[in-house]
């Protein structure tokens, strides 16, 4: 940070804080494969089996992503943004079994048996506040973003 | 017809001999729409008697997706 008004450094001098509304500059991508078998016996009886393994990035946090900061990593690079989305799920086994009823008065009901078994959401590490600081705001102590990423968080005087 | 209300101070509009408001927001009136493409293959096989087996592969790619809201005027980094 070189010395001076800080205030004159920023892109719109004019004014403090511009805030962009929701603005639509996310970008996510998906590619899964998947292994499906279905067996039929010669009674009433079937099963069927998924596998599915895929990969899910985005750089944008839906509001119900598990870790949500709700926050940009650094407006002037969204590249560190990308990463696993919080929806990824890499591996997902689903299996059924499926029964059917041919005889007495349950005659047409089938019954179904479900098991599913799927990766656990990611949980992704960050330093917010000590980037945000370093980003956003000019830093009090004089420090240079470079530097400050490696420092402890800055605490009132 | 449509009938427009006084720009009072109740809109954020700035009172005269006040300092004006410095800290603002707004909404892209041009804002492009979010936009998704699906595609998929699939190869199913009949491997044995009543025994299906299909593989295949589903993707999936979007574009200006609704983001959090960006802040716009802060000192870049490198100054």
């Amino acid at each position: 940070m070189t010395s001076g008004n800080a205030q004159l450094l920023r892109p719109f001098p004019q004014f403090s804080n511009v805030t962009w509304i929701n603005p639509s500059i996310g970008s996510s991508t998906y590619h899964g494969g998947f292994i499906r078998a279905e067996k039929r016996m010669s009674g009433s009886l079937s099963f069927l089996a998924h596998y599915t393994f895929s990969k899910f990035l985005d750089d944008v946090e839906a509001a119900n992503e598990f870790g949500s900061t709700g926050s940009y990593m650094d407006a002037y690079n969204r590249r560190l943004d990308k990463g696993r989305s919080g929806s990824d799920v890499p591996q997902r086994v689903v299996v059924t079994m499926l029964y059917e009823i041919r005889k007495g008065f349950l005659r047409g009901w089938k019954i179904g048996v479900l098991e599913t078994a799927e990766s656990g959401p990611n949980v992704h590490g960050d330093h917010n506040g000590e980037y945000n600081q370093c980003v956003f705001q000019p830093d009090p102590c004089g420090r240079t973003c470079s530097t400050m990423l490696g420092c402890p968080p800055i605490t009132a005087p | 017809m449509v009938t427009r209300q006084p720009l009072t101070s109740a809109f954020g509009a700035v009172p005269l001999g006040q300092k004006p408001n410095t800290s603002v927001s707004f909404f892209n009136p041009n804002q492009v729409a979010p936009i998704s493409y699906q595609y998929n293959l699939g190869i199913q096989r009949e491997v044995a008697r009543d025994l299906l087996v299909e593989v295949g592969y589903i993707g999936n790619v979007s574009h200006h997706l609704t983001a959090n809201d960006l802040s716009l005027n802060q000192v870049p980094p490198q100054l």
